[in-house]
């Protein structure tokens, strides 16, 4: 009783930029509070970088990319309208700048090397055993060579779902598609990755 | 035996999509048909490794280089301090201007109160006129310069500064609009 009493002033009282809403950060970022800006970069970073690789296709290019994405976040907090959800908002400015930067390189629709691949390891390290880890990288060359097979707004649409979480009503805000767009790029990664599995005999 | 299952009730059952209605027919349909079952499970494998998407760990610096930017960037969505002490200054501006206006115009009219004769006199008498107006002009004088003195400049300055501070901003967001361009759809 005592106890709940407790967490609950304590979450009344805890006004620290760790629990508070990526649209309350936001808004008080926009008002010049560094602190809260910084703990949005910390949350959505890797959200970020990830995706901006599998559009760009090299490491390096994505981490100066992420970069000015933040800074133009930063500087476009004032049209954030902070009754609509941070998060597709965030990921619209990165889609596009992505594509931007795509189409100033003329070569949105060359082909995405999968050579460039990230010098860090992914984290994933769950089970140990080496046959396990043989098979998690089967399949994680699988969908890298999947992603690379599919249209930058395909792959974009991909990234969000099975990467960063998005749900199909998030994907659309994002990419600004119909909901139905979404779900029929989703479906069609979905039959590449199930074609390719196929090709690797990793099928029942 | 029923016909086979379209591939798009496949696809929407793996993703929660469909009525309950559907999603029994679609169990049921499983349970009895090899085929369909086989290729649910083939677009279940599928599904699942696309969740073993990899994810690659960005640099412990990468916020400390952002906020360093951020930092450095001259035009955050404009402090609100700024903004305030810009408009406070543009309205105290205004109002030292409109007493000091007040003052010489007061000052005016003590002078043509102080002139005692008729209003008919002074449109035949040209030398009366000007004497008025010499005194009403001495007094306006005197009015900018009395409260006008310190008033008068001090206003102007804050007015200017104010808007200065909004010069800026105006600028700064001008400057990040051009660099922009967002570029929804296509």
């Amino acid at each position: 009783m005592w106890t709940h009493a407790l967490t609950l002033i304590g979450a009344v009282m805890d006004r620290g930029e760790g629990k508070a809403t990526d649209e309350a950060l936001a808004v008080r970022a926009r008002d010049g509070n560094h602190d809260a800006f910084a703990e949005l970069v910390r949350r959505y970073q890797q959200g970020v970088v990830n995706l901006a690789y599998r559009l760009v296709g090299d490491w390096d290019t994505a981490l100066d990319l992420s970069q000015e994405i933040f800074l133009r976040v930063y500087q476009n907090l004032h049209r954030f309208d902070a009754r609509r959800p941070f998060k597709p908002w965030l990921y619209r400015l990165a889609t596009n700048y992505c594509y931007d930067y795509l189409r100033r390189r003329g070569r949105r629709d060359r082909a995405f090397t999968t050579t460039a691949l990230a010098p860090t390891l992914p984290i994933s390290d769950e089970g140990a055993n080496p046959e396990t880890l043989a098979l998690q990288g089967e399949i994680h060359r699988a969908v890298e060579e999947v992603l690379a097979s599919l249209p930058p707004r395909y792959r974009a649409a991909a990234v969000l779902r099975y990467l960063e979480g998005l749900s199909y009503q998030e994907i659309a805000e994002a990419l600004d598609m119909p909901l139905g767009t979404v779900k029929t790029h989703l479906h069609r990664a979905r039959e590449q990755m199930r074609a390719a599995l196929e090709a690797k005999g990793l099928t029942p | 035996m029923s016909e086979h299952l379209r591939r798009e009730m496949l696809h929407r059952y793996l993703d929660g999509d469909l009525t309950w209605q559907e999603r029994e027919q679609v169990r049921q349909h499983l349970d009895m048909c090899s085929t369909c079952a086989r290729e649910m499970e083939s677009l279940r494998r599928a599904e699942y490794a696309l969740r073993q998407m990899a994810r690659f760990t960005v640099p412990r610096e990468f916020t400390q280089r952002v906020m360093a930017q951020v930092r450095a960037s001259a035009t955050p969505a404009a402090s609100p301090t700024v903004v305030w002490a810009g408009r406070t200054a543009m309205l105290a501006g205004l109002l030292l201007l409109a007493l000091s206006l007040v003052e010489a115009w007061s000052s005016v009219m003590t002078g043509i109160t102080a002139f005692s004769g008729n209003a008919v006199d002074l449109l035949t008498d040209p030398v009366l006129l000007l004497e008025v107006l010499v005194s009403g002009s001495s007094g306006l004088g005197s009015g900018l310069v009395g409260l006008g003195e310190t008033a008068v400049p001090l206003g102007l300055a804050l007015l200017a500064l104010g808007a200065f501070a909004q010069a800026l901003r105006w600028l700064g967001n001008i400057a990040v609009e051009m660099e922009m361009t967002p570029q929804n759809g296509t």
